[in-house]
């Protein structure tokens, strides 16, 4: 028989003298019968031995049983010595209430922020689009800077022609452009949001059909019948999700529209708004709207292997071409790609980024703090720990208890951080631009929970074992000697070395917050070149339906903008197509009024 | 306690029921089986020590030291509840067993 040579502990040794004790007084009762029987007391004995059989064999087979019972006696007693620690842990951060409260509250906020940001930072920055093979899709600009003009522009129909069709790296390219239909004929009119796309748009982005089918290049020609296609939101809201929708003419700005399908849930494009509805551009190669006219945005999948400085080349290659064909639009217009990811979440990174660093400055701040906190608790209960020592607790045994307190705050904290940070998250997703809204659910889930555990068993393990090491080092030696004096000059050497990088983490984290400040406050301060003070803005539309000639339209802009001159409270009252640094112009009919209070007047009661 | 060795099982099995009528020590239990089985079953004595500890690992009997009739200390054997249980439901079993078995053998002829 083989056995593994295993350490005996104190368990197994007893039972192995409790079997030799067991088989001797068998051995020797047995040999007492035999006798009995009229043997000798040698051959009592010796049959007692031979009726008894390999009384090794026995003994190492008994105590084979024994040793996995001590193991799990092992295990057990180690449980026992777990839940101790616990009772004790939880007695002990009772005891002294103002320091459990003012370290719960410190770890749920450092923890909770970390949490907030972090449900925020990964659909952003961590998960990849919602795309198939999302990094090789890019946006596609033209490049005005040799012209003076330092943001990307959109093209021109011409160009994107040009650049679709005399690529060699792009295995797709899809133009957009904004679309504001007003639609009537069902239920109240109301305008939507759309988008006119090219053909392979939805393709190209991997959307799916719920119901129906999506747009084709074929739906793409002047001639083809004009179709649409409903996002899933649009097709819930109004037409509760029923599938007749397929085939159905809608009236979009006074015309009919075909609906040929719906998109899934799950798609959302890469725009700012969510659009309700997509339809083809059906443009004519040779559209009024030429090479002075800046109206598609542009993006392309870039064939495998290829990288972006080699598509960018290529597509440098065309605009020069294009440069010397037509110099009087297209001179120094060159190619400027991004990564759509970048596009989509570039802005919002470094700010996400920053918060970031700050917040997980605010976590490391909380747990030096927690560690001083822990240390001067620690010297506090040096006696306590001493004569814990002295009844013979091992210095493994006290640096558990020790190390179980921090783990049972560092818990407690964590849970009350997961709350604080589900607020935060809430709380920071509308704050997030709705573009980076879309891109993923933001929102605690398994992934952010994780996140959270795992922050919370470092923060236990940051700020409970240097005290820990420290108590269970010295209150051996010096506790009992030196009684509630604070025990030997280390201590204080580690709590000014805790103070010291506090302190330095502390101003990391103002000269931080001073920096965001600043650019915060600089960035109130641009000279927009017009008062924004004391001036409303209210977007009013004239859809189509009811406003057929262009005049009518005009005439009630001009009664509006008569009627709120009139108003006592407005001082000016002006319309335009666009609003100042708002960008727009992509909807077909918009109207914008400008109005502005005098001082004298309190607010409300203008509209 | 039903294995491959049907030995073991049986060894154990009256162990149990020599249990029945009180604690004993290991050799009062081995004396118990020899009696009772007209010292048929037992070919080493040794083997029941192994077995006892078995069933005291599985929680079927439990240890209480005591003084034997000559005055020694000695561990004894108690039926735990768990080691009544079970010994019920063995019993039974080896009963059905049995009888299954005893039909099936005395039909027809040898």
């Amino acid at each position: 028989m083989t056995r593994k040579t295993v350490h005996l502990g104190q368990g197994d040794e007893r039972a192995a003298r409790d079997v030799q004790r067991e088989i001797d007084l068998h051995l020797d009762m047995r040999a007492r019968e035999f006798e009995a029987q009229g043997m000798t007391p040698a051959a009592a004995r010796q049959a007692a031995l031979d009726a008894f059989g390999d009384r090794r064999e026995i003994e190492a087979e008994v105590r084979g049983l024994h040793t996995s019972t001590v193991r799990e006696r092992a295990q057990r007693d180690w449980r026992t010595a777990l839940r101790q620690d616990l009772t004790v842990a939880v007695r002990g951060l009772r005891r002294t209430p103002a320091f459990t409260v003012v370290a719960l509250l410190t770890l749920a906020l450092g923890i909770g922020a970390n949490t907030a940001i972090f449900s925020v930072l990964r659909p952003v920055l961590l998960r990849p689009l919602p795309y198939p093979e999302a990094d090789r899709l890019v946006q596609v600009w033209s490049d005005h800077r040799a012209l003076g003009r330092q943001e990307p522009e959109w093209l021109t129909p011409p160009d994107f022609d040009d650049w679709r069709d005399q690529n060699s790296t792009f295995s797709a390219m899809a133009a957009y452009r904004g679309w504001g239909p007003d639609i009537t004929g069902s239920g109240d009119p109301r305008s939507l949001s759309g988008v006119a796309v090219s053909g392979n748009f939805l393709s190209m982005l991997g959307a799916r059909p719920a119901v129906g089918r999506l747009l084709t290049p074929a739906d793409d020609t002047p001639g083809a019948e004009p179709v649409i296609v409903l996002s899933d939101a649009l097709w819930q809201r109004q037409f509760g999700g029923d599938s007749a929708i397929v085939g159905r003419l809608l009236t979009l700005n006074g015309e009919p529209w075909r609906v040929v399908g719906v998109t899934d849930a799950a798609f959302r494009p890469p725009l700012a708004n969510a659009p309700d509805l997509f339809r083809t551009m059906r443009r004519a190669p040779t559209d009024s709207c030429g090479r002075g006219c800046i109206v598609l945005r542009v993006i392309g999948r870039l064939k495998p292997d290829i990288t972006l400085a080699q598509a960018q080349g290529d597509l440098a290659r065309i605009a020069e071409r294009q440069a010397r064909d037509f110099p009087e639009t297209n001179a120094k217009v060159g190619a400027w790609l991004v990564p759509l990811h970048e596009q989509l979440t570039g802005e919002t990174k470094p700010a996400l980024l920053a918060l970031a660093g700050a917040v997980g400055f605010v976590l490391l701040i909380a747990c030096v703090n927690l560690a001083n906190l822990l240390l001067v608790r620690g010297a506090g209960r040096s006696r306590e720990l001493g004569v814990r020592a002295a009844l013979g607790a091992g210095r493994g045994r006290i640096l558990r208890q020790l190390l179980v307190e921090s783990a049972v705050l560092a818990v407690l904290g964590g849970t009350l951080g997961l709350l604080v940070g589900m607020a935060g998250s809430s709380t920071l997703a509308t704050l997030v631009p709705e573009n980076i809204r879309s891109l993923g659910e933001i929102g605690v889930d398994g992934t952010v929970v994780a996140f959270t555990a795992a922050i919370t068993l470092a923060s236990g393990m940051l700020f409970g074992m240097l005290p820990a090491l420290h108590a269970a080092r010295t209150n051996l030696m010096d506790a009992l000697r030196s009684g509630t004096r604070e025990a030997g000059g280390r201590g204080g050497a580690l709590r000014s070395s805790l103070v010291v990088s506090e302190v330095a983490l502390a101003v990391v984290l103002l000269v931080g917050a001073g920096l965001l400040m600043r650019s915060f406050l600089l960035m109130q301060r641009v000279e927009l070149g017009f008062r924004t003070d004391r001036a409303l803005v209210s977007p009013v539309f004239f859809p189509r339906s009811r406003y057929e000639q262009p005049q009518r339209a005009v005439q009630a802009t001009e009664n509006l903008l008569a009627r709120l001159r009139a108003h006592p409270a407005v001082a000016s009252a002006e319309a335009s197509d666009v609003t100042p640094l708002g960008g727009g112009g992509d909807q077909d009919v918009t109207a914008i009024a400008i109005g502005e209070p005098p001082r004298t007047d309190g607010p409300g009661g203008i509209w | 306690m039903a294995g491959s060795d049907i030995y073991t099982g049986s060894l154990e099995l009256l162990i149990l029921k020599s249990l029945t009528w009180g604690a004993r020590h290991g050799y009062a239990v081995g004396q118990w089986i020899r009696q009772g089985t007209g010292n048929a079953l037992v070919v080493q004595e040794g083997a029941l020590y192994p077995a006892l500890h078995r069933l005291e690992r599985k929680g079927f009997v439990e240890e209480e030291w005591g003084i034997t009739d000559t005055n020694r200390e000695a561990k004894f054997y108690k039926l735990t509840p768990e080691g009544r249980k079970q010994l019920r439901g063995e019993v039974a079993r080896w009963q059905a067993h049995v009888q299954l078995m005893t039909a099936a053998l005395s039909a027809g002829k040898l």
